[in-house]
């Protein structure tokens, strides 16, 4: 549906390079990134509304680069949402099609959205007196009946509070799977990335440096900036002693040895990685690798505790996030596992691009 | 604190100056010819001559304004900043200078050219005009360009996004959520052509009837040592200014509440 391939794009002094990005009809295509490392500015120079220095932009085969932004096909979403403010909730809706070539499929999608979302109340009500997660509603289902089929959304949850935001998750996927529109979805929130997210690109100044599917995004990051950014709090330095395939074996100083999944060929140094919440603390010993560390410091609350142990024989702090928010004594000694299957290998010298 | 109370003083002083001078203004209206004076062929044409002008001169700055400063407001483009620049150009440039210089023009080829189409400005409404629209249109843009910086221009995105041209999006989304703003743009560009002088009577002279604007009637009434004549038509004048000053603020003031 869309396709991206070698897009470069130039704004100031920051540049965007060399980006490929492919979004399929009914999937959601979530990109991650940190503040300025080019999100926006990759989906204004897919809409249209930045030239493109270098690169394609295909929709569904079709070469659009030149194209204005009226003439792709493609809805976008910004941050604010940018509902207009002169017009009611209605006239927001039916913005689209005033413009579209479909009016009729727009309007029976248009019904079908209002019945389905219950935005039949909110059809009168000025932008002003509409709550946030009314507003998501809006700007989805205006994109939507607009005839749009390919939808870039900027953040759209960013300023919704927690609970909420799950909610408006739900609608988006379900909305997806409805409507089987291709979403191109840009965030900063890893459990957003991760929950919406059919495939995963992080994007690092200016660069895609790791593409896929969720899970193998999630559990292979590329880097150990990626690794970072996508919440791997803990991350050592280790040695690789074999690798067989997936599998491989590392030392690693305050773990010892370390059985944990690696993707491709590594050569040099490394680091192993886990996820403080996936690993398993006290109890009987379980297979996986097993590491012991004393409780520096003990955070309970929320129903769970965050632990940061000093492994020992080293200077490493390890972070574990443990559920039923009990408490631990600085000084404790504890056990813990790392199952296998959670531990991975990224390549520690310089970030590849 | 001491620079806070300066500051104040200073505001307070420089109001008080202007109305010292609308009280000077009042001790010379009043006398057995004021209601005469008001309503005098003269006066009245020269108020309909003014009205008729500035309404022109601020309709045509304001249509040609408005793409501008939306061009200066969305792009940049090599050179935008020396039009920016330029757009200062009546305000640098006396008016009388101005007025000269349109003179000029039609002395040129070029201007011979126009004038040979049947474009009459020296001595005629059209000079008014001419002369109130090129006195006004940088300041137009100016205002102009003003309010549209301040609607963010992702709607503007939005609604091309949405399959809207440029210019439907400008018209859909921009001139509506800007209104308010134009409108008083338009009245304070009017206001500014109605009391222009110095351009007008160098390019139209001062033909009673024809060519005799307030402020041109003004300066004759003056020059005849008239003063209660002259204090009539500068409360006119006086009049209209203020009543524009408060509709503009009015409207500024719901803009910003709205």
């Amino acid at each position: 549906m869309l396709e991206v391939r070698d897009l470069w794009l130039e704004a100031g002094d920051f540049r965007l390079s060399g980006v490929d990005l492919g979004v399929e009809r009914g999937e959601c295509h979530v990109l991650i990134g940190p503040t300025g490392a080019g999100k926006t500015l990759l989906l204004e120079g897919i809409a249209g509304l930045l030239p493109a220095a270098k690169g394609t932009v295909l929709v569904d085969g079709g070469d659009v680069t030149s194209l204005s932004p009226e003439g792709r096909g493609i809805a976008y979403v910004p941050q604010d949402l940018a509902l207009f403010p002169h017009l009611d909730v209605e006239e927001n809706l039916r913005f689209g099609l005033r413009y579209s070539r479909a009016r009729e499929e727009g309007e029976r999608v248009l019904r079908d959205l209002i019945s389905f979302l219950e935005l039949g109340p909110l059809l009168k009500r000025r932008i002003a007196g509409l709550s946030g997660g009314e507003r998501q509603r809006v700007a989805l289902v205006r994109a939507l009946a607009a005839g749009r089929r390919l939808l870039l959304l900027d953040e759209p949850f960013s300023a919704i509070h927690a609970g909420l935001r799950r909610e408006l998750w739900r609608v988006l996927r379900e909305l997806i799977a409805r409507l089987s529109p291709g979403v191109l979805l840009v965030t900063h929130d890893v459990e957003e990335a991760f929950f919406l997210g059919d495939r995963v690109s992080v994007l690092l100044d200016g660069k895609i440096r790791q593409s896929g599917g969720r899970e193998e995004v999630y559990r292979n990051p590329a880097d150990r900036e990626v690794a970072r950014l996508l919440g791997v709090r803990n991350l050592f330095p280790a040695e690789l002693r074999s690798q067989e395939g997936e599998r491989a074996v590392l030392h690693c100083p305050g773990l010892g040895r370390i059985q944990a999944r690696v993707r491709g060929r590594i050569q040099g140094p490394c680091l192993l990685g886990f996820r403080g919440e996936e690993v398993q603390v006290g109890g009987e010993p379980r297979p996986g690798n097993e590491g012991r560390g004393v409780v520096r410091e003990c955070f309970p609350g929320g129903g769970k505790t965050l632990l940061l142990l000093g492994l020992q024989g080293s200077d490493q702090i390890c972070e574990i996030q443990v559920p039923g928010g009990e408490e631990f004594a600085v000084g404790e000694e504890l056990r813990f596992w790392i199952p296998e299957e959670k531990a991975f290998v990224v390549p520690s010298g310089e970030i590849r691009s | 604190m001491k620079f806070r109370r300066l500051a104040l003083l200073s505001a307070f002083g420089i109001v008080s100056l202007y109305g010292l001078l609308v009280l000077s203004l009042l001790g010379f209206v009043g006398g057995a010819d004021f209601w005469g004076t008001l309503w005098s062929s003269d006066t009245l044409s020269a108020v309909r001559l003014s009205l008729l002008a500035a309404t022109a001169s601020a309709i045509l700055a304001m249509l040609v304004a408005l793409p501008a400063a939306w061009a200066l407001s969305r792009f940049r483009f090599p050179g935008s900043s020396w039009v920016d620049m330029f757009l200062e150009f009546p305000m640098i440039v006396s008016p009388a200078a101005l007025g000269a210089m349109i003179l000029m023009f039609f002395r040129t080829t070029p201007g011979e050219w126009v004038q040979g189409l049947g474009v009459d400005v020296v001595f005629a409404f059209s000079g008014i005009v001419l002369a109130q629209f090129l006195t006004t249109v940088g300041i137009a843009v100016r205002l102009i360009k003003a309010v549209l910086d301040e609607i963010p221009v992702r709607y503007e995105n939005v609604a091309r996004s949405l399959g809207a041209s440029s210019f439907q999006s400008f018209r859909s989304v921009v001139l509506p959520l800007s209104a308010r703003g134009l409108l008083a743009s338009g009245i304070l560009v009017w206001a500014k052509a109605l009391g222009e002088f110095g351009a007008t009577i160098t390019v139209a002279g001062s033909l009673p009837g024809k060519t005799e604007t307030l402020p041109i009637a003004i300066f004759l009434e003056l020059g005849k040592a008239n003063l209660e004549g002259a204090s009539v038509l500068i409360l006119i004048l006086l009049f209209f200014g203020v009543s524009v000053l408060a509709l503009t603020r009015l409207l500024v003031r719901r803009r910003n509440l709205a």
